[in-house]
């Protein structure tokens, strides 16, 4: 039976949160039914230019199954652009929701193929190289500012870093008071919160 | 008194009408289905602008009095504000192209809306797209299924903008004569209405309209 895996690779990736492990079994079997149909197709319909003088026509039976195959065929395409599009997506917005230009661990091991993790790197460049042509960062500020500085509270250490007014030690559990430019990154990844006190 | 001098003469560099159009030039984009005609001019003042804004400010705040600090932050605060409008422009677009690649890049006339750098941006995004297709399926087909799964790659129809779908649009100027769904309409400048984007298409191109 055709078309049953590739629509469990479908429903695999609407069930999961961000993305599921990249299913290698999954598309090897769709790569395999691919092969195998157009084989069978290739078989059953008749004439090339080259066989023009000896066609013969098909029956009735056959033309069902011709077009029941074909449209088996177009399926499975469509279940593998679709897997690997729908992915390709998230791999981008991971990008430019977090900021981040390495993976964080968990995706790198478990989540994504090899192939996907250079798509995500070679990303990351492309997009990095044209932030700087443009000379700002697009990731950033998703929020229109309402201020300049903000309270944050941090989450995990992050150690001393360079603001414009000086080193300031962010270690964790600790609130300072600084400006939004230089945290948004921080918050994105999720190190430090903001603290807003106005309801 | 001097600085005091210096600062109004900053304040007026930052031109308010250009700052009005690039907000409309985001809102519009944002809610365009098709990409827009990169408006290069408007981002290379906007920028230019900004920069000397931004120098300005920071060679006053290490001599900054302490009356004067909150007027160096409402500054501040204006070039932030700017900016985050030039980004979200500029965001607009590149989601835009990411979305609608294969389409963009097979017409001449969308590629011609692109920026130098968004143009960039496409060739090489579509370059990643197709080897990420090839390494993880193509080189495992055979020749000939290979052949046949390119020639049903069904991206450049799926990518095709939604010119169809409905949207909020003001008028900027007078239109005269301007019929749809056979009826004749004057639009007035300040009318906002709701249309099908392929109907205002060419007004939008113009600037004779902007959408909401």
């Amino acid at each position: 039976n055709y078309c049953m895996r590739g629509r469990e690779l479908l429903i695999d990736l609407k069930r999961s949160d961000w993305l599921p492990a990249y299913d290698e079994e999954g598309i090897r079997v769709l790569i395999k039914e691919v092969e195998e149909l157009t084989k069978i197709l290739h078989g059953m319909i008749p004439g090339d230019d080259e066989n023009k003088g000896s066609k013969r026509s098909l029956s009735n039976s056959e033309i069902v199954q011709v077009q029941y195959l074909g449209n088996c065929l177009k399926r499975n395409y469509r279940y593998l652009h679709s897997y690997l599009e729908h992915r390709q997506g998230k791999i981008r917005e991971l990008r430019w929701d977090t900021g981040t230009q390495v993976l964080p661990e968990k995706i790198r091991n478990d989540t994504l193929s090899s192939k996907e993790k250079d798509y995500f790197s070679a990303y990351n460049d492309l997009l990095t190289e044209y932030n700087s042509m443009v000379g700002l960062d697009l990731t950033a500020s998703i929020e229109p500012p309402k201020e300049l500085s903000i309270e944050v509270r941090v989450l995990q250490n992050c150690g001393i870093i360079m603001t414009d007014s000086g080193s300031v030690n962010l270690s964790k559990g600790t609130v300072s008071y600084l400006k939004r430019t230089e945290v948004e990154q921080l918050i994105k990844e999720g190190l430090v919160e903001h603290v807003d006190d106005q309801f | 008194q001097n600085r005091n001098f210096r600062f109004s003469m900053a304040a007026d560099c930052i031109v308010n009408e250009s700052i009005e159009e690039l907000i409309y030039a985001w809102r519009t984009e944002v809610h365009s289905p098709e990409i827009l005609p990169y408006k290069g001019d408007l981002v290379e003042e906007i920028s230019l602008l900004m920069d000397n804004q931004q120098t300005l400010l920071d060679s006053q705040t290490d001599r900054a009095e302490d009356s004067e600090v909150f007027t160096l932050l409402m500054y501040q605060m204006d070039v932030e504000r700017i900016k985050y409008s030039l980004i979200r422009y500029l965001r607009a677009r590149i989601m835009k192209i990411q979305q609608s690649l294969d389409h963009i890049v097979t017409s001449i006339d969308y590629i011609n809306r692109l920026s130098e750098a968004e143009k960039a941006f496409a060739s090489t995004l579509l370059e990643l797209n197709q080897t990420h297709f090839h390494e993880s399926i193509i080189v495992r087909l055979n020749k000939d299924t290979a052949d046949e799964f390119e020639k049903n790659n069904m991206r450049q129809l799926h990518s095709q903008p939604k010119i169809n779908e409905f949207v909020f649009c003001r008028v900027m100027e007078d239109i005269n004569g301007f019929s749809v769904a056979d009826r004749d309409m004057d639009l007035r400048k300040g009318n906002i209405s709701i249309l099908q984007y392929k109907a205002i298409q060419m007004f939008v191109l113009d600037g004779r309209m902007c959408l909401l």
